[in-house]
Order: C-alpha cells, then structure tokens, then sequence
C-alpha cells in the first residue's frame, strides 16, 4: 500500500531528519539571506561610520532605546496581572477581553494610529477633557510611547498567559497549605515557573515596540529628537538615499538583535533552571 | 496524515483490530478517492476559468497598450482625470497610474521599477532621475504650482475663543505660541518649496528675521509626503501645514491663507519619457495630450498654473527659459493675504 509506505518512510529517523534539514534550510536562506545582503550592501558603504555616528542616527536611537524601554516597564507592570487573571479565571466576559488582547496584532498599525487619534487626539474622544487638564499627547514622546505599547503589548500578555497556564494550580496550593500569602506565592512560586513564556514574550514585544512605524507617524507624526525614532528616521533617510538608510536599518536590526538574543538567553537559562 | 495514524493506532490493540482495520482502511480508501475526484473537477473548474478569463482578457485588451505613469502624488486627481480623457481619444492604450512622493518613484525606478513614464514635483528629483541615466529624452515641464498655508477649521475659526487650540488668521499668527504646524519632511519637494518659502517671508521686514526661527520651532511633525500634511490638517490634529494650491480643491475642510508672489515659489512639474519604455510612441502621446490645451484645461480645473501663453510674462528671455519665466509669473491667486478661501 501506498499509504504504509509513506508511514514507513516518515517512520524512519534519517528520512524525518532530511526532512527537517531541509526545510530547515530553505527557511534558514528565506529569513537570512535578506538580512545578510542588507549587512553586506551596508558594510560596503564608503560613509558607513559616518552615518552610523551621525546626529540623526545617534538620536533616533536614543529615542527608541528610552521610549520602548519606558513602554517595556508599563506592558510588563500592567500586563503580567492581567495575563495572570487570563490564564486563571473561567469568566466568559474574560474571554471576550481574551480576544480583545489579541485584536492589535490583525489591525494594520496605520488603522491603529488612526484608532489612537480617534480616542486621544484633539478632536478624539478624549482629547478635550485631556486638554482641559493640559495634556496634548499627539506629536509628543508619550504619543511614541502610547503607540508602541498599543502594538506591543499583546505578544507579551499572550506569551504571559500561556506561561501561566502551563504553570499547575497544584504547586500554588501547596505553597498557599504551607501558609505563604498569596502574593508570596505569585512572587516565589509562580512567576520563576512562568519565567521563561514571560521573557520570551518581553523579548518579541520589546522588537516590535522599536520597529514600530505606522501607528507612530499617524498618531506621533515626525520630529527629530521629540517623535523620530530609528524607523521613522530609516524612512526619512529613504528620501534622500537609500544607503544612509541601509546603514540605519542596520543599526536598528544590530539593537533588536541583540535585545532578542540576551532575552533569549535568560529565558533558556530560566528552562534549564525549571526542568 | 489523520487517516493514516487512525488505522495504526486501532492495530496496535489486539482482539478486535483484525475486523476493524479492513473496514478502517476501505473508509480511508474511499474517502481518499472521493476527495481525489471533487480536487480533480475543481482544478478543471478552475482551469476553465482561468482559460475563459484569459480570452475574454485577449478580446477585450488583445492589441491594447498599457502605459505605465509614476506621477507625484499632488497630481492624482488631475491625471486621473487626464488619463481617461486620454483614453477616451486614444483608445489603443490603457493608463496605469501609480501615485507617490516625487523622490520615491525616483527611487523606486532606480531600484527597477518599470514605468515608461515620470512626472516629478520639482525639478530637483527629474535631474536626480537624469543623473540615474533613467530618462529616454528631454524633460518637459508641463504645469506649475504654488504653496498656500493650509489652516484647521479650528484654529482659523473667526471665533477665536471657542476652542482652546492656537488661532491664526494670518501669516504672523503662525509664528505665535502653541501653534502646531506641519510640513512635508524637507527631502519632499514639498518640504524643500515650504522652507524656501518661510526664508522668504522672513527677508520681509513685515515678518523681521525671528520670523523663520519662529516657525521652525512650531514644526511638529515633517510628512514623508504632502498629503500627509494635508491631512494632519484636515483632522485639526496640527493647526497649519504648508500644502500646494492644488490641494485645496479636494478638500472643504481647511481653511487657505495664500502666501503673497514675491515670497512664493512656483514649483515647476515636469515630466519625461523613461528609458527603458517599451511603449515610446504612446509615451511621447501621452505628454504632448498634457501640454495640449485640453490637458492644460483640466489641470488648471485642479488649481495647477499650466503653461499657456497668457499665464506667460512678456520677458526678453524667451519661451525657452520656463523655469526662470515662471518666478516672475507668480501664482494665479496670491493677491496678498487674503483669508478664508474656502470655508467647510
């Protein structure tokens, strides 16, 4: 038969191990080889240093080291105890505030920019009792801030939830028997064991807080130093030459890059730990 | 792959797989085949449409042309309009349009995109495009326009007190506190024309010299194009944004404060046939249906200065100096500042 052929072929270690290589492979050339040329083209630039020490370059990076840093701190204190409630309630209205979590990552982020102005713009929902308070936040760095969290947050509560969930009710109760207080518990017990879903999922937020663009330039606009950060500035450097603006890309994959990869490595650290 | 562990997992327990897994594996059989069968007649369905999709395709379009046109994005309700007249006299070829910064089509031809046709906003990025060895011929400029300062309905309102925003009613409101205003970012022909301007302004002892240090420090935002500016407007996010005189006419939300000729700029479009255009002759068409009376007509419908005699000066210079002949032909609506064009 046809079919227990296939069966056996899967069954064997070698074939599956081709396999896998092979796909490993194409997809390893598919993601790699845009970046690589980018670093090639890049590297080959005669002003590279320059751009890369230049005053645009330098200060957009500040800005979208501090900006997504402070948008780190509010999605990691406000989303862990909300993801925490996700993961352990059974409430039905909960599940539609579940789906809601997830409602960013399909918007487009020029919807969401849109969606921003819509509630805290000047003419938002919120704009005029903002404004009589004194606060504008369109065209400022809390505007780059309010953005990036609004798509940045939902890999971080999903990755928490899940980390909460694989995290068995039954080593909370014992500890709660041994007459440590709930919070203790949450502290000592829960989070270590939810640790490595938790930065897994800091690390893929924290990247796409600093690559975000479209939300931004609706909500934030454009301004060096105030609102432009490294992928506003890699579009702004686009109009005049796309060599200056490879360098930058550069830069700002070398910055995610190295967020992702000691993220990575501390949530492996923390797996190792657990098992 | 379902199928294939269920029959599988039945044998692996003794007793009764023996008389079940035939039938399992009849099911799976049949299942199969009938899945085989309802693929087979939706790829012959989808064959067939493809096919019918492909003559009716050739009959309708079997010798036509399709001419490919990257044109600034200021330009897109007047060749949109163009382009179907165009179509309308020439029935061989069929428009593509394709709308966008001037500097980024440039960019974009430069990295292989293929147009046979490109009108810029500024001469700046046709002569970038030049140096690129992009063009196949002369550059001719085919329209002119000039910037006007765009303010929300807001902030220009008569009626100052009714909202806690900036107010401007003239040209010295924009250099007041709290104004938010945008420009396009200064690599946008837009942009560059809007700085031009603001130095201008400020060479006026009306204005004095802080005038331009003043405004620079009112920028919020720099667009990547001007629509973008536009917009940030229209939504009375920002109070004023540097904006071109065509772009008024789409819009009935926004109000105008026109900047007076001698600080204006006239930003000359031209236009050229790319190099690499498979369709030279419906090219060359094209441009000389723009610069035709009929072409001028709707452009100057869209706000555009075109090019005809009596919007020329009579200058010793000559026809063949456009570029210079039309600073001193100055825009057909600056007659100072005149306040409230349009009122939404």
């Amino acid at each position: 038969m046809a079919l227990s052929m296939r069966r056996r072929f899967f069954a064997q270690p070698s074939a599956a191990v081709g396999v896998g290589a092979g796909a490993t492979l194409l997809y390893v050339a598919f993601i790699g080889l845009p970046v690589v040329a980018l670093l090639i083209k890049a590297a080959q630039q005669e002003s590279f240093f320059s751009s890369l020490t230049s005053g645009t370059a330098l200060t957009a990076m500040r800005l979208s080291l501090i900006s997504s840093a402070i948008s780190m701190v509010v999605i990691v204190l406000v989303g862990t105890p909300f993801a925490y409630l996700l993961a352990r309630s059974r409430s039905p209205w909960l599940r539609l505030v579940d789906a809601l979590v997830e409602l960013p990552l399909v918007m487009p982020p020029v919807v969401a920019g849109v969606a921003m102005l819509m509630a805290f713009g000047r003419r938002g929902v919120l704009g005029p009792p903002l404004e009589d308070l004194g606060i504008t936040l369109p065209f400022t760095t809390a505007a780059v801030i309010l953005a990036q969290i609004f798509v940045a947050s939902p890999f971080y509560v999903r990755s928490a939830k899940l980390g909460f969930q694989s995290v068995a009710t039954d080593h909370e109760d014992i500890s709660r028997t041994l007459g440590v207080s709930p919070w203790w518990t949450f502290w000592r017990v829960t989070i270590p064991l939810a640790a490595p879903s938790l930065l897994t999922g800091l690390a893929l937020s924290w990247a796409r807080a600093i690559s975000e663009f479209g939300a931004t330039i609706m909500f934030a606009g454009n301004l060096m130093g105030k609102t432009q950060t490294m992928p506003l500035a890699i579009m702004s450097a686009m109009e005049t030459s796309l060599d200056t603006a490879m360098v930058l890309s550069v830069l700002l994959i070398l910055g995610s890059l190295t967020i992702l990869v000691t993220l990575g490595i501390f949530a492996r650290r923390q797996w190792q730990g657990a098992a | 792959m379902i199928e294939l562990t269920c029959p599988n997992a039945i044998q692996a327990t003794p007793g009764h797989a023996w008389t079940t897994a035939p039938k399992v594996q009849r099911f799976v059989q049949g299942f199969i085949q009938r899945w085989l069968q309802s693929l087979k007649e939706s790829c012959g369905l989808v064959l067939g449409t493809i096919s019918l999709a492909g003559l009716l395709a050739c009959s309708s379009s079997g010798d036509k042309e399709t001419l490919t046109v990257f044109a600034a994005a200021s330009l897109t309700q007047a060749f949109t309009e163009i382009a179907r007249a165009f179509e309308q006299g020439h029935s061989e070829v069929s428009v593509i349009l394709t709308f966008d910064g001037s500097q980024r089509l440039r960019l974009q031809l430069e990295h292989g995109a293929k147009a046979d046709v490109f009108a810029s906003a500024d001469e700046r990025q046709m002569d970038l495009a030049q140096e690129s060895g992009l063009l196949g011929g002369e550059a001719v400029p085919f329209a002119a326009n000039t910037l006007v300062v765009a303010v929300s309905a807001q902030a220009g309102a008569e009626d100052g007190s009714a909202h806690t925003g900036a107010t401007i009613h003239s040209l010295k409101d924009l250099a007041g506190e709290d104004v938010k205003l945008v420009l396009a970012h200064s690599e946008v022909p837009a942009g560059r024309y809007a700085l031009t301007v603001i130095n201008s302004l400020a060479d006026d002892p009306e204005f004095g010299p802080q005038y331009s240090a003043l405004l620079l420090a009112n920028i919020v935002s720099q667009e990547p194009n001007v629509r973008g500016v536009l917009q940030k407007v229209t939504m009375g996010e920002a109070d004023a944004g540097f904006v071109y005189t065509s772009d008024l006419r789409s819009n009935d939300n926004i109000l105008a404060l026109t900047v007076p000729s001698e600080a204006n700029v006239a930003a000359v479009y031209p236009i050229a046939v790319l190099r690499d255009s498979a369709e030279l002759e419906s090219a060359e068409l094209f441009i000389s249906f723009l610069t035709s009376p009929r072409g001028q007509k709707i452009l100057q419908e869209h706000g555009f200065n075109g090019l005809d005699s009596h919007n020329q000066p009579t200058s010793s210079r000559g026809g063949n100096n456009l570029r210079m002949s039309y600073r001193f032909a100055g825009p057909k609506m600056a007659h100072g500042l005149a306040h409230g064009l349009k009122e939404g």
